[in-house]
Protein backbone atom coordinates (compact mmCIF):
# COMPACT_ATOMS: atom_id res chain seq x y z
CA UNK A 1 0.00 0.00 0.00
CA UNK A 2 1.16 3.42 -1.01
CA UNK A 3 1.87 5.94 1.80
CA UNK A 4 -0.82 8.62 0.05
CA UNK A 5 -3.28 6.68 -1.67
CA UNK A 6 -5.80 8.16 -3.76
CA UNK A 7 -9.35 9.30 -3.84
CA UNK A 8 -10.12 6.94 -6.27
CA UNK A 9 -7.66 3.74 -4.72
CA UNK A 10 -9.56 4.74 -1.56
CA UNK A 11 -12.95 4.34 -2.69
CA UNK A 12 -12.08 1.06 -4.17
CA UNK A 13 -11.46 -0.17 -0.66
CA UNK A 14 -14.64 1.74 0.65
CA UNK A 15 -16.91 -0.23 -1.54
CA UNK A 16 -15.18 -3.21 0.22
CA UNK A 17 -16.30 -2.12 3.11
CA UNK A 18 -13.11 -0.73 4.44
CA UNK A 19 -13.15 1.22 7.53
CA UNK A 20 -9.97 2.28 7.61
CA UNK A 21 -9.95 3.81 4.24
CA UNK A 22 -12.87 5.47 4.79
CA UNK A 23 -11.55 7.27 7.72
CA UNK A 24 -8.58 8.39 5.50
CA UNK A 25 -11.40 10.22 3.11
CA UNK A 26 -12.82 11.75 5.95
CA UNK A 27 -9.44 13.27 7.77
CA UNK A 28 -8.87 14.24 4.02
CA UNK A 29 -11.92 16.10 3.01
CA UNK A 30 -13.63 17.12 6.29
CA UNK A 31 -11.52 20.33 6.72
CA UNK A 32 -13.32 21.63 3.20
CA UNK A 33 -16.55 20.00 3.50
CA UNK A 34 -16.75 21.95 6.75
CA UNK A 35 -15.67 25.25 5.52
CA UNK A 36 -18.44 25.08 2.54
CA UNK A 37 -21.56 23.42 5.32
CA UNK A 38 -20.60 26.21 7.48
CA UNK A 39 -20.33 29.06 5.59
CA UNK A 40 -23.08 28.46 4.20
CA UNK A 41 -25.22 27.60 7.19
CA UNK A 42 -23.89 29.89 9.39
CA UNK A 43 -24.42 27.82 12.56
CA UNK A 44 -21.50 25.31 13.51
CA UNK A 45 -24.34 22.33 14.58
CA UNK A 46 -26.16 22.53 11.42
CA UNK A 47 -22.82 22.29 9.78
CA UNK A 48 -21.57 19.05 11.51
CA UNK A 49 -24.66 17.81 10.73
CA UNK A 50 -24.43 18.56 6.81
CA UNK A 51 -20.83 17.14 6.73
CA UNK A 52 -22.11 13.77 8.61
CA UNK A 53 -24.95 13.17 6.11
CA UNK A 54 -22.95 13.79 3.16
CA UNK A 55 -19.88 11.35 4.61
CA UNK A 56 -22.40 8.79 5.85
CA UNK A 57 -24.21 9.32 2.02
CA UNK A 58 -20.14 8.53 1.04
CA UNK A 59 -20.04 5.52 3.09
CA UNK A 60 -23.69 3.68 2.37
CA UNK A 61 -23.14 4.54 -0.87
CA UNK A 62 -20.21 4.01 -1.98
CA UNK A 63 -20.94 1.78 -4.96
CA UNK A 64 -22.93 4.62 -6.63
CA UNK A 65 -19.90 6.70 -7.05
CA UNK A 66 -18.31 5.63 -10.98
CA UNK A 67 -14.95 6.89 -11.42
CA UNK A 68 -15.48 7.87 -14.89
CA UNK A 69 -18.11 9.84 -14.26
CA UNK A 70 -15.94 12.27 -12.35
CA UNK A 71 -13.33 12.61 -9.21
CA UNK A 72 -14.21 11.83 -6.12
CA UNK A 73 -13.94 15.11 -4.87
CA UNK A 74 -16.58 16.49 -7.09
CA UNK A 75 -19.16 13.47 -6.12
CA UNK A 76 -18.42 14.40 -2.36
CA UNK A 77 -19.22 17.98 -3.35
CA UNK A 78 -22.20 17.27 -5.12
CA UNK A 79 -23.62 15.33 -2.08
CA UNK A 80 -22.36 18.01 0.13
CA UNK A 81 -24.12 21.00 -1.90
CA UNK A 82 -27.81 19.39 -1.91
CA UNK A 83 -27.22 18.27 2.01
CA UNK A 84 -26.47 21.85 2.81
CA UNK A 85 -29.14 23.36 0.71
CA UNK A 86 -31.87 21.45 2.36
CA UNK A 87 -30.58 21.58 5.46
CA UNK A 88 -30.79 25.81 4.49
CA UNK A 89 -34.14 25.05 3.10
CA UNK A 90 -35.05 23.64 6.40
CA UNK A 91 -34.00 25.85 8.18
CA UNK A 92 -34.72 29.22 6.72
CA UNK A 93 -38.10 29.91 8.68
CA UNK A 94 -35.89 28.93 11.66
CA UNK A 95 -33.42 31.02 11.25
CA UNK A 96 -32.57 34.04 13.17
CA UNK A 97 -28.67 36.21 12.65
CA UNK A 98 -26.77 35.31 15.33
CA UNK A 99 -25.26 38.58 17.30
CA UNK A 100 -22.03 39.83 16.55
CA UNK A 101 -20.35 38.72 19.21
CA UNK A 102 -21.47 35.13 19.23
CA UNK A 103 -19.66 35.00 15.86
CA UNK A 104 -16.88 37.09 17.18
CA UNK A 105 -16.76 34.41 19.85
CA UNK A 106 -16.93 31.42 17.46
CA UNK A 107 -14.83 33.34 14.82
CA UNK A 108 -11.91 33.83 18.23
CA UNK A 109 -12.53 29.74 18.87
CA UNK A 110 -11.66 28.00 15.70
CA UNK A 111 -9.37 30.62 13.84
CA UNK A 112 -7.21 32.22 16.79
CA UNK A 113 -4.13 32.43 14.30
CA UNK A 114 -5.91 34.74 11.84
CA UNK A 115 -8.41 36.40 13.17
CA UNK A 116 -5.51 37.50 15.70
CA UNK A 117 -6.43 41.38 15.96
CA UNK A 118 -9.86 42.88 17.30
CA UNK A 119 -10.52 44.54 13.51
CA UNK A 120 -10.12 41.27 11.92
CA UNK A 121 -12.24 39.63 13.79
CA UNK A 122 -14.97 42.56 13.30
CA UNK A 123 -14.35 42.51 9.67
CA UNK A 124 -14.88 38.50 9.50
CA UNK A 125 -17.87 38.69 11.38
CA UNK A 126 -19.46 41.74 9.51
CA UNK A 127 -18.60 39.35 6.06
CA UNK A 128 -20.20 36.31 8.19
CA UNK A 129 -22.97 38.25 8.79
CA UNK A 130 -23.81 39.64 5.29
CA UNK A 131 -23.23 36.50 3.91
CA UNK A 132 -25.55 34.70 6.27
CA UNK A 133 -28.46 37.61 4.73
CA UNK A 134 -28.21 36.37 1.62
CA UNK A 135 -30.64 33.67 0.28
CA UNK A 136 -29.09 30.45 0.40
CA UNK A 137 -28.24 29.81 -3.36
CA UNK A 138 -26.49 33.22 -3.84
CA UNK A 139 -24.66 32.25 -0.74
CA UNK A 140 -24.04 28.71 -1.99
CA UNK A 141 -21.96 30.28 -5.36
CA UNK A 142 -20.22 32.65 -3.09
CA UNK A 143 -18.95 30.11 -1.04
CA UNK A 144 -18.10 27.89 -3.96
CA UNK A 145 -16.39 30.27 -6.39
CA UNK A 146 -14.91 33.31 -3.77
CA UNK A 147 -14.10 31.59 -0.64
CA UNK A 148 -13.30 27.67 -1.60
CA UNK A 149 -12.33 29.15 -5.12
CA UNK A 150 -13.68 27.02 -8.09
CA UNK A 151 -13.88 28.01 -11.20
CA UNK A 152 -17.33 29.46 -12.18
CA UNK A 153 -18.15 26.03 -14.43
CA UNK A 154 -16.88 23.76 -11.54
CA UNK A 155 -19.57 25.88 -9.46
CA UNK A 156 -22.19 25.51 -11.63
CA UNK A 157 -21.45 21.56 -12.14
CA UNK A 158 -21.52 20.76 -8.24
CA UNK A 159 -24.92 23.23 -7.60
CA UNK A 160 -26.91 21.38 -11.03
CA UNK A 161 -26.99 24.63 -12.84
CA UNK A 162 -26.47 26.39 -15.85
CA UNK A 163 -22.88 28.21 -15.69
CA UNK A 164 -24.72 31.39 -16.74
CA UNK A 165 -27.36 31.19 -13.67
CA UNK A 166 -24.43 30.53 -11.56
CA UNK A 167 -23.07 33.56 -12.64
CA UNK A 168 -26.16 35.90 -12.02
CA UNK A 169 -26.34 34.20 -8.92
CA UNK A 170 -22.61 35.89 -8.19
CA UNK A 171 -23.65 39.31 -9.46
CA UNK A 172 -26.79 39.79 -7.48
CA UNK A 173 -24.92 38.57 -4.48
CA UNK A 174 -22.12 40.92 -4.94
CA UNK A 175 -24.50 43.91 -5.31
CA UNK A 176 -26.14 43.05 -2.44
CA UNK A 177 -23.13 42.10 -0.52
CA UNK A 178 -21.63 45.80 -1.07
CA UNK A 179 -24.45 47.26 -0.43
CA UNK A 180 -24.68 45.61 3.36
CA UNK A 181 -21.42 45.86 4.26
CA UNK A 182 -20.96 49.84 2.82
CA UNK A 183 -24.00 50.51 5.02
CA UNK A 184 -22.82 48.59 7.79
CA UNK A 185 -19.11 50.87 7.92
CA UNK A 186 -21.14 53.75 7.37
CA UNK A 187 -22.86 53.34 10.30
CA UNK A 188 -19.94 52.04 12.84
CA UNK A 189 -17.75 55.34 10.98
CA UNK B 1 -10.97 34.34 -12.92
CA UNK B 2 -13.49 34.93 -10.85
CA UNK B 3 -13.30 39.02 -10.47
CA UNK B 4 -10.60 38.55 -8.12
CA UNK B 5 -9.23 41.63 -8.73
CA UNK B 6 -12.73 43.12 -7.34
CA UNK B 7 -11.93 44.25 -3.32
CA UNK B 8 -14.94 43.07 -1.80
CA UNK B 9 -13.96 39.61 -3.23
CA UNK B 10 -10.36 40.17 -1.77
CA UNK B 11 -12.30 41.04 1.33
CA UNK B 12 -14.36 38.00 1.25
CA UNK B 13 -11.28 35.57 0.32
CA UNK B 14 -9.22 37.26 3.17
CA UNK B 15 -11.75 36.01 6.09
CA UNK B 16 -11.15 33.07 8.32
CA UNK B 17 -11.62 29.47 7.58
CA UNK B 18 -14.02 27.94 9.45
CA UNK B 19 -12.28 24.77 11.07
CA UNK B 20 -13.77 21.63 12.43
CA UNK B 21 -13.36 20.76 15.95
CA UNK B 22 -10.98 18.12 16.64
CA UNK B 23 -13.15 15.03 17.65
CA UNK B 24 -16.15 16.32 14.62
CA UNK B 25 -13.79 13.38 11.78
CA UNK B 26 -13.88 10.60 14.73
CA UNK B 27 -17.76 11.49 15.59
CA UNK B 28 -18.53 11.41 11.65
CA UNK B 29 -16.20 8.02 10.89
CA UNK B 30 -18.16 6.11 14.25
CA UNK B 31 -21.68 7.33 12.68
CA UNK B 32 -20.93 6.36 8.95
CA UNK B 33 -19.67 3.17 9.70
CA UNK B 34 -22.34 2.32 12.28
CA UNK B 35 -24.72 2.32 9.23
CA UNK B 36 -25.25 -0.62 7.10
CA UNK B 37 -23.48 -0.65 2.88
CA UNK B 38 -26.10 -0.52 0.48
CA UNK B 39 -25.32 -3.12 -2.36
CA UNK B 40 -27.53 -5.12 -4.65
CA UNK B 41 -30.82 -5.40 -5.01
CA UNK B 42 -31.15 -3.40 -1.73
CA UNK B 43 -29.06 -0.87 -3.65
CA UNK B 44 -31.98 -1.05 -6.76
CA UNK B 45 -34.77 -0.72 -3.71
CA UNK B 46 -32.91 2.42 -2.39
CA UNK B 47 -33.16 4.13 -5.58
CA UNK B 48 -36.54 3.20 -6.29
CA UNK B 49 -37.65 4.71 -2.73
CA UNK B 50 -35.25 7.60 -3.49
CA UNK B 51 -37.20 7.97 -6.52
CA UNK B 52 -40.90 7.41 -5.61
CA UNK B 53 -40.03 9.55 -2.45
CA UNK B 54 -39.23 13.11 -4.06
CA UNK B 55 -41.71 14.92 -4.62
CA UNK B 56 -44.19 12.65 -3.55
CA UNK B 57 -46.90 15.32 -2.28
CA UNK B 58 -46.80 16.32 -6.43
CA UNK B 59 -47.01 12.59 -7.23
CA UNK B 60 -49.86 11.64 -4.62
CA UNK B 61 -52.06 15.40 -5.96
CA UNK B 62 -51.22 13.75 -9.64
CA UNK B 63 -53.35 10.26 -8.43
CA UNK B 64 -55.90 11.86 -6.88
CA UNK B 65 -56.81 14.32 -9.44
CA UNK B 66 -56.65 11.48 -11.89
CA UNK B 67 -59.31 9.54 -9.51
CA UNK B 68 -61.32 12.38 -9.41
CA UNK B 69 -60.97 13.15 -13.16
CA UNK B 70 -61.36 9.34 -13.56
CA UNK B 71 -64.86 9.55 -11.43
CA UNK B 72 -66.56 12.11 -13.21
CA UNK B 73 -65.31 11.16 -16.81
CA UNK B 74 -67.63 7.53 -15.73
CA UNK B 75 -70.66 9.83 -14.21
CA UNK B 76 -70.51 11.80 -17.57
CA UNK B 77 -70.56 8.96 -20.08
CA UNK B 78 -73.43 7.49 -21.98
CA UNK B 79 -75.70 4.76 -19.84
CA UNK B 80 -73.45 1.99 -21.15
CA UNK B 81 -74.77 -0.42 -23.98
CA UNK B 82 -74.35 -4.29 -22.57
CA UNK B 83 -75.64 -5.69 -25.79
CA UNK B 84 -72.22 -7.86 -26.03
CA UNK B 85 -72.59 -8.86 -22.45
CA UNK B 86 -75.67 -10.23 -23.27
CA UNK B 87 -74.44 -12.09 -26.46
CA UNK B 88 -71.77 -13.40 -24.05
CA UNK B 89 -74.17 -14.90 -21.92
CA UNK B 90 -76.52 -16.57 -24.16
CA UNK B 91 -73.54 -17.89 -26.02
CA UNK B 92 -72.14 -19.26 -22.90
CA UNK B 93 -75.67 -20.77 -21.93
CA UNK B 94 -75.79 -22.59 -25.31
CA UNK B 95 -72.35 -24.25 -24.97
CA UNK B 96 -73.31 -25.20 -21.41
CA UNK B 97 -76.94 -26.15 -22.55
CA UNK B 98 -78.23 -23.66 -19.54
CA UNK B 99 -80.52 -22.10 -21.56
CA UNK B 100 -83.79 -23.74 -20.43
CA UNK B 101 -82.75 -23.78 -16.76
Amino acid sequence: MTDNPTDEALMARVCEGDQQAFAVLVERHLPRAYAIARRVLGQQADAEDAAQEAFSKVWTHARDWKPERGSFAIWLGRILVNASLDLGRRQTARRQLGDADAVLAQLADHAPDHASSYICQQQAADIEQALQRLPTQQRMAVVLCYFEEHSNPQAAALMGLHVKAVEGLLVRARKQLRVWLNRHREEHV
Amino acid sequence: MNNAEDPLVQQLRSSPRPQPRPDLAAQIIRQATALPQITGWRQHIQRALDELSYGWQFKLASLALCGVLGIFAGQWQDTTDDTELLVSAQLLDSALYTEDL
